[in-house]
């Protein structure tokens, strides 16, 4: 017979590359079938429960389907709730878990409460024993982000910095700092850094996960709304055209990152002089953001008004 | 003292002016119209009216997220 939890992780394992290769949505329908076969063996509070729940957590934050990753973070948090500190399993289950809670609370601008999961997972985390400095860092990244949309920038560069020590500055998984360290400095306009930041998240997204990845993509279009502001027009909207292409192959239709990508090179559109792309693209953006966050969030709210405005016109 | 009530007066005006343009919905509508001008290519306007929506929000409490929002608008905004 086989393992079920055994067979669970190899599940999980196999949800994971097709979301690497791309396959996100075959990726949820994997880790999906994880969830049952633990569900089934192990009765309803079995630790690999929570690990199948995280990891359709992440998933479903990956497509921008936040409320599912809402619940999935949730039901791992409550299985987690009792654990001792010697049970290295799962005080890891429940950081992973906080964290999956904490960033969509930061995407929900629910910063407070983001600000508090991601500080009680931290101080799990740091209390722990074992080496894992890649969770560590992703933890101190969505941190420094709640901090970089409080306006809170000091604060937010030491977090990039130190996970920026932590994973090394040439791994494969420390393109998600230098991404962040590249958006901080394209909001304090500090665009010489910023653009060597934005290159190198880019050349490490794509040697690990290669050309035509989502997070290749997103690390392009980063680059691209660094070299609008510098005023490199013809490279950026080559290169937000890349993105957005990608984006619309590999991800679903209604997904956050393809929004800001549309929004910015609206914005890039509007300055070459092209009014009517400059209005669809934002309008577009619009749409995708009222889907996925809802028409309170201030991200909508602000664009609202402006298309109000600017259609009645 | 005549001199003191003929330069008080309009420096109590002019301070009554800015208190008046401090506030959140002000800065709200500085922040919005930025971007209708930046939707329709006028870059050097946006930027005029993001600058100084941030500057009334840096002024004002509890106003860091929208600023942070502001900001955002005014890094994304090509140059040239």
């Amino acid at each position: 017979m086989v393992d079920p939890i055994a067979e669970a992780r190899r599940r999980l394992g196999l949800a994971r590359r097709f979301y690497d290769e791309g396959r996100a949505e075959e990726a949820v329908v994997v880790a999906e079938t994880a969830l049952a076969v633990v569900e089934h063996a192990g009765g309803p509070n079995h630790p690999a429960i929570a690990g199948a729940c995280i990891e359709l957590s992440l998933l479903h934050e990956r497509l921008s389907q936040y409320t599912k990753a809402e619940r999935y973070a949730r039901r791992a948090i409550v299985i987690t709730e009792e654990y001792s500190r010697r049970d290295e399993t799962l005080v890891r289950l429940r950081v992973k878990a906080l964290g999956c809670l904490a960033m969509v609370e930061r995407v929900r601008n629910r910063f407070g409460s983001s600000e508090v999961l991601y500080r009680s997972a931290l101080d799990l985390a740091e209390n722990g024993t074992w080496p894992h400095p890649e969770e560590l860092a992703e933890l101190m990244c969505g941190l420094g982000a709640v901090y970089l949309f409080s306006s809170r920038f000091v604060e937010a560069e030491a977090l990039y910095r130190q996970a920026l020590e932590l994973v090394g500055s040439e791994k494969a998984t420390s393109a998600v700092v230098w991404h962040h360290l590249a958006e901080l400095d394209l909001m304090l306009s500090r665009f010489d850094t910023g653009e060597s930041y934005a290159r190198r998240a880019l050349s490490l997204r794509e040697n690990a996960l290669g050309p035509n990845h989502a997070s290749t993509a997103n690390e392009r279009a980063m680059l691209a709304a660094v070299l609008a502001r510098q005023g490199n027009l013809d490279m950026a909207e080559k290169l937000f055209r890349k993105a957005i292409s990608t984006f619309e192959r590999v991800l679903p239709p209604n997904h956050y990152d393809l929004a800001v990508a549309c929004a910015d090179f609206g914005m890039l559109m509007a300055a070459k002089g092209n009014i009517a792309a400059a209005g669809r693209l934002t309008q577009r953006a619009l749409d995708i953001k009222t889907k996925i966050l809802g028409r309170n969030h201030p991200e909508v709210r602000q664009a609202v008004e402006d298309l109000a405005r600017l259609t009645t016109r | 003292m005549d001199n003191s009530v003929v330069t008080t007066q309009p420096v109590n005006q002019q301070v009554a002016d800015e208190a008046l343009l401090l506030s959140h919905d002000v800065a709200a509508v500085f922040n919005d119209l930025g971007v209708l001008m930046a939707v329709r290519g006028h870059t050097e306007e946006a930027e005029r009216l993001y600058r100084r929506s941030l500057e009334i929000r840096r002024r004002l409490p509890d106003e860091s997220a929208q600023a942070a929002l502001t900001r955002r608008n005014l890094a994304i905004l090509p140059t040239g």
